[in-house]
């Protein structure tokens, strides 16, 4: 047995979509022993929808300081030895944390990814089913967490991609399921990809990524 | 009429490549491999030039005034130059002549010359390939606008 599990959910106005992402969580076959949302600052009424669950997910409630800082402040909360994220718009599909938990069991890794669907709407199975290195496709030891340090405040996007080139550098051991551990549901408002600010943050990710590099070698 | 191969305008590969340069050093990503460069020294200032779109022509001018090289040697290695851009997908030439084309005046380079390198970084290649989806809805994260 390796441990009590919590999921941190970060949720920024998504009040449309936490419910079915809590409830994703409720039906695991593995069911975590504690979720905790974070709402960072919505003003959509998120909060209410995760209140509506009572007891069974913990609330944190805090100003809006983005994705990084939502999942930090779940951290912070979080009693488990294990750690799982999921975005407030996306689902697990049931077997999400017994498959990796089994992977993270068999193989010893500190971290553990699964496979990635994107999905347009309840009528589509998804695409292809790609290995993701995102947030809500993890599943961590603590202490490698708590190695690697919080996700970088800085940063309003890219903050994972930073996260894991410092988790890369830290020298934790990754492993990597073939199941599907994630459904991303792309959505009406979530289609402006590749505008100027992701690119800014994703460029200051890999700017800093480099000179950590250069500063070792 | 056809325009010479030195006078082709030369600029980014955009949208799928973004890049920006700061105090010298160049990082670039390119959405369509998920491979991210790095570029200093003399590579740098030439990507500067070519993020403002330039010339082959200009950019030979560019290392001459930078750096004193003989026009023919920086012909030479702005080709080579150009070619490994090329060869990553990184640069896009257009057609017609190019009215931006004009020199930029460049300061002598404190350093001596050395040859453009360009480093390639391929280790997060899978999380650059998934849209940052998530994090620009306008209604959601990065920041909610009754916020930002």
């Amino acid at each position: 047995m390796t441990g009590t599990l919590s999921v941190v959910v970060a949720c920024h106005n998504q009040a449309g979509f936490v419910a079915a992402a809590i409830d994703s969580i409720l039906a695991q076959s593995r069911a975590p022993d504690e979720i905790i949302v974070v709402d960072d600052g919505s003003h959509d009424g998120s909060a209410a929808v995760v209140r509506g669950f009572g007891d069974r997910v913990r609330l944190i409630v805090q100003p809006n300081r983005g994705a990084a800082a939502a999942r930090n402040a779940g951290v912070a909360a979080a009693t488990g030895a294990l750690l799982a994220f999921l975005d407030a718009d996306d689902l697990w599909p049931p077997a999400s944390l017994a498959s990796r938990l089994d992977h993270l069991e068999r193989t010893g890794a500190a971290l553990v990814f699964g496979r990635v669907r994107q999905s347009r709407g309840a009528d589509d199975q998804g695409g292809p089913a790609i290995p993701g290195r995102l947030a809500g496709a993890m599943l961590i030891r603590r202490a490698a967490f708590d190695r690697v340090g919080g996700f970088d405040e800085r940063y309003r996007t890219a903050e994972t991609i930073d996260w894991l080139a410092r988790a890369d550098e830290a020298g934790i051991v990754q492993a990597n399921c073939d199941a599907v551990v994630l459904i991303r549901r792309i959505h009406g408002g979530n289609l402006m990809i590749r505008t100027a600010a992701p690119a800014a943050d994703s460029l200051r990710v890999l700017r800093g990524a480099v000179a950590r590099r250069r500063a070792l070698s | 009429m056809e325009v010479a191969v030195e006078d082709r305008p030369v600029s980014v590969n955009a949208p799928l490549v973004v890049s920006e340069t700061i105090d010298g050093e160049a990082i670039v990503m390119h959405h369509g491999s998920g491979l991210y460069f790095d570029i200093v020294g003399s590579g740098a200032l030439l990507w500067e030039a070519i993020e403002r779109t330039t010339t082959r022509a200009a950019l030979a001018a560019t290392l001459v005034a930078a750096y004193r090289l003989a026009p023919a040697q920086a012909d030479s290695v702005v080709r080579d130059w150009l070619a490994t851009l090329a060869e990553h997908d990184l640069i896009a030439y257009g057609v017609a002549p190019a009215a931006a084309a004009a020199a930029v005046p460049v300061a002598v380079a404190a350093e001596p010359f050395a040859a453009p390198v360009l480093g390639v970084h391929a280790d997060l290649a899978d999380m650059l390939l998934l849209d940052p989806i998530h994090d620009v809805d306008e209604a959601g994260w990065p920041m909610g606008r009754a916020h930002g």
